[in-house]
């Protein structure tokens, strides 16, 4: 009961709402707040102001509303070497609901021939796969570090790092797209560091004093597992093989021979042939390291004793000359025979084979070795 | 006793006088209470002569999570033998709730943006940002509704209002 002043006209009176207080967030007013309403009216009976009647309280429960989005940070396919591991499609998982919760992670293989995220159709699958979270301890994907395989007790509004991890043998061949798709689904918190069950939504009516789950989440890119209001979403980033394509080619001309001397030479004992090895690695692929070239004359001297190489063609004991892009500035470099630091050989590394190593090709570059021999 | 001190204590004799001789004290001679039900699509978006427009329905409270209305029902009812004056309702938006607009018969709503301190209707409550630009406060910014009642509610009589919130 108030003491009501007989002289006042009845008043406005603050209408009181029991609250608690939530600091606001994007994702909602947090699962499980309880939202209570109430009016309060105030009048007057015969010019006499009466005594304010606040009205019960109207409360409901907020209810866990679950909803998530996966999607890639990659904005495009991810480059591959074949024989690699650790590969990473990188994505993040935010949990747009009004609560806490866990998340269960998998990689979904795209099928063969359907299309790919960043263009081009799916036709192969990593060797190997798997699903890992960013640990926070160093940015990007550490594989000592980032071994953690679901999403725990994520806070509404909250975004986790993701990685699909792939590893690749060496069968793969250039242009190879490997597609998958990264699902998330929502669990229940449960306990710290454990991944909690599966959740269920709530059936049919509501009851304003429990607070009930309701999956509000669309459909992903996963058709076939992920449907909307599932509490699962999905987004897809592929894994592209970026090989080198080497080519090799050999020619051979007359340079001269001891009758017509360099004038229209002909293959006759004697003549000196010169052999023009190029290596070349395809528009649009990757870099090849490390290439080695090695021609082997081993039948022409050893078994049929067609042929002996010119030791001496480009200088005393030098009888190897190599131009690529990577050796001596991209000039060409006379090799000498012997095994003695320069990158190529004659007769030493492999018996009777012209050995030449370290060369690197970019795409579209290409290199060349060559010398000569004298048939016999 | 002082003169201040037997003032109050005549005024608490005579309000305690009032309670227990006041027929319309003893059985509350106007009842207030308050429902509540969430607002359901049922046609969404379709074609109208005035666009595009949802077609909604008013459930018992189900499943209310972030981003959903609900529409509160305030209703007024005078028990008693004599008209209620002055009636005026007041309505604190819930914290959490995000108000949109009411619905009510014969009566001046007044808005506060300011918790209550004071209400006005919507075109004089103007808000000023840092630039010292003004606006109309948008419904959203209501942290309090008033109905202040232009007629009496006759003895016997009923009324009831409406108004719809969204959950932020």
């Amino acid at each position: 009961m108030r003491f009501i002043n007989n002289n006042s006209i009845a008043a406005a009176i603050t209408a009181i709402s029991m609250l608690i207080s939530i600091p606001a967030m994007s994702a909602g007013t947090a699962a499980g707040t309880t939202v209570s309403n109430s009016a309060t009216i105030s009048y007057s009976v015969g010019g006499t102001a009466q005594p304010d009647i606040t009205s019960a309280a109207e409360t409901f429960l907020v209810d866990r509303k679950i909803n998530l989005t996966v999607a890639t940070t990659d904005v495009s396919a991810v480059g591959v070497t074949p024989g690699t591991n650790g590969n990473v499609l990188t994505f993040t998982v935010t949990n747009n609901g009004n609560g806490t919760q866990d998340f269960a992670l998998s990689a979904t293989a795209v099928l063969s021939a359907a299309a790919a995220a960043f263009g081009g159709n799916d036709n192969v699958d990593a060797t190997s796969v798997s699903v890992v979270i960013e640990s926070g301890a160093t940015g990007g994907y550490q594989s000592g570090e980032d071994t953690g395989t679901f999403i725990d007790e994520l806070a509404a509004d909250g975004t986790q790092t993701v990685y699909i991890v792939g590893n690749f043998d060496t069968s793969f061949v250039n242009n190879d797209i490997a597609s998958y798709h990264l699902l998330a689904e929502a669990r229940l918190h449960g306990a710290a560091t454990t991944l909690g069950a599966v959740l269920t939504e709530t059936a049919g009516a509501d009851d304003t004093g429990t607070e009930d789950i309701v999956f509000s989440d669309i459909q992903g890119s996963d058709a076939a597992n992920d449907a909307s209001r599932d509490a699962q979403h999905s987004d897809q980033s592929d894994f592209k093989i970026v090989s080198a394509v080497l080519s090799l080619d050999k020619v051979s001309v007359v340079i001269s021979d001891p009758s017509n001397g360099t004038t229209n030479p002909k293959a006759i004992p004697g003549a000196v042939i010169e052999y023009t090895i190029t290596v070349s690695n395809a528009a649009g692929a990757a870099t090849a390291t490390g290439i080695a070239v090695q021609d082997s004359l081993n039948t022409e001297i050893a078994t049929n004793g067609t042929i002996a190489f010119n030791a001496d063609t480009y200088a005393s004991g030098k009888g190897i000359r190599v131009t690529a892009p990577n050796i001596n500035g991209g000039a060409a470099l006379d090799l000498t025979n012997i095994s003695d630091g320069d990158v190529g050989d004659f007769n030493v590394t492999t018996t009777n084979a012209v050995t030449v190593t370290g060369i690197d090709l970019a795409a579209s570059e290409s290199a060349t070795v060559v010398f000569r021999v004298t048939v016999q | 006793m002082s003169n201040i001190l037997q003032k109050a204590f005549t005024r608490a004799v005579y309000v305690a006088l009032l309670c227990v001789s006041g027929p319309a004290f003893a059985e509350q001679p106007v009842d207030v209470s308050m429902t509540s039900e969430k607002q359901v699509v049922i046609k969404a978006s379709a074609e109208s002569p005035n666009g595009y427009v949802d077609t909604y329905k008013y459930v018992p409270m189900e499943k209310v999570s972030p981003g959903e209305i609900v529409r509160y029902t305030i209703n007024l009812k005078n028990n008693g033998n004599e008209p209620a004056a002055d009636i005026v309702i007041s309505n604190k938006v819930p914290a959490d709730m995000i108000f949109i607009e009411q619905e009510s018969k014969n009566m001046v709503v007044t808005y506060s943006i300011d918790k209550g301190e004071s209400f006005n209707t919507p075109e004089k409550l103007i808000i000023t940002n840092d630039q010292g630009q003004k606006r109309q406060a948008r419904a959203s910014e209501y942290t309090h509704v008033k109905w202040s009642r232009n007629v009496s509610l006759a003895a016997g009589g009923k009324d009831s209002l409406t108004y719809l919130a969204k959950l932020k």
